[in-house]
């Protein structure tokens, strides 16, 4: 009976121990599945998509998120950086291991071309699905056509750099231009 | 069961403590971008206030230097934060004003919910109806009651806006005219959020616990795992909003009173309709489900029962779901007020349950 009772209670350890394991495992796996989309280091090149040559000076803005709350929730910026492009288009940036912190957001904006970002296409805001930045990617920057529109075009970089927050002078100086340009617009349209 | 308890306090303590006040919140400033593209305010800015950029003009105020436009869509972003502040963004309009905010926050979770905002600074006995938040009013503007307001928080309110218009237009330093202008349109910002906010039928029918619906666990992350769905599904299409906005019919608002955007108090719960020239808040809660709110009987779930749109607005009707080939059960709203496709859906053994369990099956919206 003793013997039993000792039996039963190595088998709850042996149980406890199991679960214990699992539940680390379980752990292990959320943490690797959240850190997939971040690294140390994540470079990139950016090239005109017609001819392929590299685009020096190209603003590169790179954010990641935190969502906060539960029920009631936000995102708020963690961090954030501005790099230019050098003469061969490419640029590197640190990035963020942290399995609490949103994949990041990036925007690249050159003068005379469509302002790329990550998560929404111009000029229709439709999804981008084809983008993975796992340590280095290329990115096409398309031509800005004379029939967009610099007030459409102004609106869309605001909403994809969330230009309000932050520190994001860089990017908010190089398309301040598009902005007096947007305003010649809405007048000519007014009038 | 306390010790669950604390633990469930301690991660919702965890993940919300650190809020502050930058903010990204997507849809807001979207919508917020194509009402201000829709309005005459660029045009008003130029020829009544002299600012030759109208919407592209520069304010700066507390070292953050920011266009018309983007001090507009900042407030409307930050009008969630600290998060709790969203305990006031809901409006019943089927209640009086000084009732019809959010109550239904009476479910285990939800009550841990309220005890974190009443330790961080705001109690539900200080809680205001979205569209008294908004507007300062208890009663249809303008010879409504006003409310007091008692917060730690700054409020942000229409009264607000017009408070620092006012010193912007009077100040005699060109920094303060600056700060106030800036001001101002922040401040409108918050209020355009709070009008925002009552397009969406959770928000109208007083359904707080849809925002804490399953959505996965993918990530360590315990705030990913659940959502509002609808906010969710707008926040992940953002092209919807855009599509919205190339849309060329739009209503007009002749010598429209403040509040009567919010309610105009001609909904009474009998008289669903599709008409423009109800609130907002009664045209979503006329026409549109929230997902705890769906065909709930009054005796059983009082807080979560609407009139309409009633099981006899809607038809059953099945279509070949794009991606996966499957046939899915959808409702349509085909009488009482706007005709609505999708407004529904089921899962896909609804179809097979014999008629009297279908009306107290649990559909999506």
């Amino acid at each position: 009976m003793e013997n039993f009772a000792v039996l039963r209670q190595i088998e709850k350890n042996i149980n406890g121990i199991k679960m214990k394991k699992m539940i680390f495992a379980i752990f292990i796996v959320f943490i690797c599945s959240s850190c997939s989309a971040s690294s140390s280091e994540m470079s990139g090149t950016v090239i005109d998509a017609e001819t392929g040559k590299p685009i020096e000076g190209a603003v590169v803005l790179v954010e990641w998120t935190k969502t906060k709350g539960f029920g009631f929730t936000r995102t708020e910026s963690y961090k954030v950086i501005e790099v230019l492009t050098d003469k061969d288009g490419k640029f590197k940036v640190s990035g963020v291991i942290n399995p609490f912190v949103n994949a990041p957001d990036v925007t690249i904006y050159k003068k005379g071309y469509v302002c790329w970002n990550s998560s929404i296409i111009f000029p229709d805001y439709r999804n981008r699905t084809d983008f993975k930045w796992d340590k280095t990617y290329t990115f096409k920057l398309e031509h800005f056509k004379p029939e967009y529109s610099y007030d459409k075009h102004t609106s869309f970089i605001s909403s994809a750099t969330r230009s309000w927050t932050g520190n994001k002078q860089l990017i908010k100086e190089s398309y301040r231009w598009e902005e007096l340009e947007a305003s010649k617009e809405r007048n000519r349209k007014s009038n | 069961m306390i010790r669950r308890s604390i633990i469930v306090l301690f991660l919702i303590v965890f993940f919300v403590s650190n809020a502050v006040a930058y903010n990204d919140d997507i849809t807001h400033p979207d919508i917020t971008d194509q009402a201000i593209g829709k309005s005459q305010l660029d045009k008003h800015l130029k020829t009544n206030i002299g600012l030759n950029n109208g919407i592209s003009t520069r304010f700066t105020y507390n070292n953050q230097q920011n266009i018309v436009k983007d001090w507009l869509k900042k407030g409307s972003a930050d009008e969630d934060s600290p998060i709790c502040r969203a305990s006031n963004h809901f409006h019943d309009p089927l209640e009086s004003w000084d009732k019809s905010y959010m109550s239904d926050d009476n479910t285990p979770i939800a009550i841990k919910i309220r005890a974190f905002c009443t330790v961080t600074g705001w109690p539900t006995f200080i809680r205001k109806s979205n569209v008294t938040w908004a507007t300062g009013y208890l009663d249809p503007a303008p010879e409504g009651k006003k409310a007091s307001f008692f917060s730690l928080y700054e409020v942000y309110n229409w009264d607000k806006a017009r408070d620092y218009y006012y010193k912007a237009l009077t100040s005699l330093e060109n920094s303060a005219r600056e700060s106030f202008f800036a001001k101002t349109f922040e401040t409108v910002g918050h209020t355009l959020h709070l009008l925002q906010d009552v397009s969406v039928p959770a928000h109208v029918r007083n359904d707080f616990q849809s925002h804490l619906t399953f959505n996965e666990a993918k990530t360590i992350d315990i705030t990913k795992w659940v959502i509002q769905p609808f906010e969710h599904f707008i926040k992940e299409n953002k092209g919807i909003v855009e599509a919205f906005g190339s849309d060329g019919t739009l209503p007009e608002f002749p010598s429209q009173s403040l509040t009567k955007f919010w309610d105009t108090d001609q909904y009474t719960g009998s008289n669903p309709s599709s008409s423009t020239s109800i609130g907002l808040a009664e045209y979503a809660n006329a026409n549109f489900l929230s997902d705890t709110t769906i065909f709930k009987v009054e005796i059983l779930d009082p807080l979560h029962s609407y009139p309409y749109p009633a099981w006899s607005s809607v038809e059953e009707y099945d279509e070949i779901e794009v991606y996966t080939g499957n046939s899915i059960t959808y409702l349509r709203k085909v009488s009482d007020g706007e005709k609505i496709e999708h407004l529904a859906k089921a899962k896909w053994y609804y179809k097979y349950l014999p008629s009297f369990m279908k009306k107290s099956y649990r559909f999506r919206t």
